[in-house]
């Protein structure tokens, strides 16, 4: 099966957004229990994005994004980008009960506590879906940065061959209870494993 | 005299250097590589011609499986074509220097890996190819863990870098 991102219908879109709704679902939970809230998801929004349009989605080429890397090994490979907004992985590091007024603040602490919820999150999330297509995606140590969207996105662009692919970003919204925290999961299947993934979904009841 | 005479020269946008993409320009062209991460920005200057050519590049070199794609994605092929540009447009080799700017490490890992990352196995191609091209360097902002926008004044060769946390740097 010849399957590249550009090539998706809309109704593999919907099947993989509905695939990663559980998988978000799951690792919305995961992160009530850490921050100690009703966190419930909202919806997400799947898009499928040329590589060269990830920087505008995530704010703008120089803008300030937090981001927490997962490389995904196994049947199906690629990279799990979650990214927020300065302000929004602010609270949510105040949420975690961290006294915390500057993003920039150099303790090692806030290092690992994003680190550590982009970890739950991702090890959920790709759990979920793991168990929905029955193919294994295995996580690795996370890695954190906080700069320009584009200098981040150049991560995504490395393993590709092909400067038309693109990328899986998922829209979503962590409600709880004293406000909303916007994030961003953006999924990257490895362009060879992708039609693996693609097939599982597409034979989904 | 027209309205227009008034108002001040305005310089056109600068052109947007692309992941892959390589140019060549002169005085007045300005030329900008937004939010460089782990790629390296490579400019080539001849100073008599008041001409460069700036490069994008991504990765050291093609791997297997790889060499089908845009030869100015790495670092091994784009800068020989670089060269071949500038000197077909007129520049001279023994005037020619380069300046190399990027190739950041963008992620921290908790234990972080100890093989080197990409960013500087880029900045190293770079190195390599122009020594073996015999290009001197004049300059250069490597390596890091921050993201760099560069603007490039073709003619002058200058570069103008801004980074988030850094204040605004020329080479």
């Amino acid at each position: 099966m010849d399957v590249t991102t550009s090539s998706l219908t809309s109704e593999d879109l919907d099947a993989l957004r509905e695939v990663s709704n559980i998988g978000a679902g799951n690792a919305a939970s995961a992160l009530s229990r850490v921050i100690g809230d009703v966190v419930s998801l909202e919806v997400p929004v799947v898009r499928a994005l040329e590589l060269s349009e990830v920087p505008t989605a995530l704010g703008g080429v120089e803008q300030k994004v937090v981001a927490i890397h997962l490389a995904i090994h196994g049947d199906v490979t690629g990279n799990l980008l979650i990214t927020w907004e300065p302000a929004a992985a602010l609270s949510l590091l105040r949420r975690m009960g961290l006294a915390v007024t500057d993003i920039e603040d150099p303790r090692p602490i806030l290092g690992s506590a994003l680190r550590e919820v982009g970890n739950i999150l991702g090890s959920t999330y790709l759990s979920a879906i793991s168990r929905l297509v029955h193919q294994s995606l295995i996580p690795s140590v996370p890695g954190l940065a906080m700069d320009m969207a584009g200098a981040i996105a150049d991560l995504l662009v490395i393993d590709l061959s092909a400067p038309t692919e693109r990328t899986l970003v998922l829209e979503t919204s962590f409600q709880e209870k004293s406000g909303p925290i916007q994030g961003r999961f953006l999924l990257l299947p490895d362009p060879r494993t992708l039609p693996a993934l693609v097939r599982r979904v597409r034979s989904l009841p | 005299m027209t309205p227009g005479a008034l108002q001040p020269a305005l310089l056109p946008a600068p052109r947007v250097i692309s992941i892959g993409e390589f140019y060549l320009g002169s005085r007045p062209e300005r030329l900008i590589i937004y939010g460089l991460g782990s790629c390296v920005a490579v400019l080539l200057h001849d100073p008599v011609l008041q001409a460069s050519c700036l490069g994008h590049v991504l990765l050291p070199q093609p791997t297997a499986g790889r060499t089908q794609e845009p030869s100015g994605r790495f670092a091994s092929t784009a800068i020989p074509q670089m060269l071949d540009l500038l000197c077909r447009g007129g520049g001279h080799r023994e005037r020619i220097v380069a300046k190399v700017v990027g190739g950041s490490q963008m992620f921290r890992y908790e234990r972080s890996a100890p093989a080197p990352g990409i960013g500087s196995r880029n900045v190293g191609a770079v190195l390599q190819e122009l020594d073996r091209l015999r290009i001197p360097l004049a300059a250069r902002d490597t390596a890091g863990t921050h993201g760099r926008t560069v603007l490039v004044d073709a003619g002058s060769g200058t570069m103008e870098i801004r980074a988030l946390r850094v204040s605004v740097r020329l080479l």
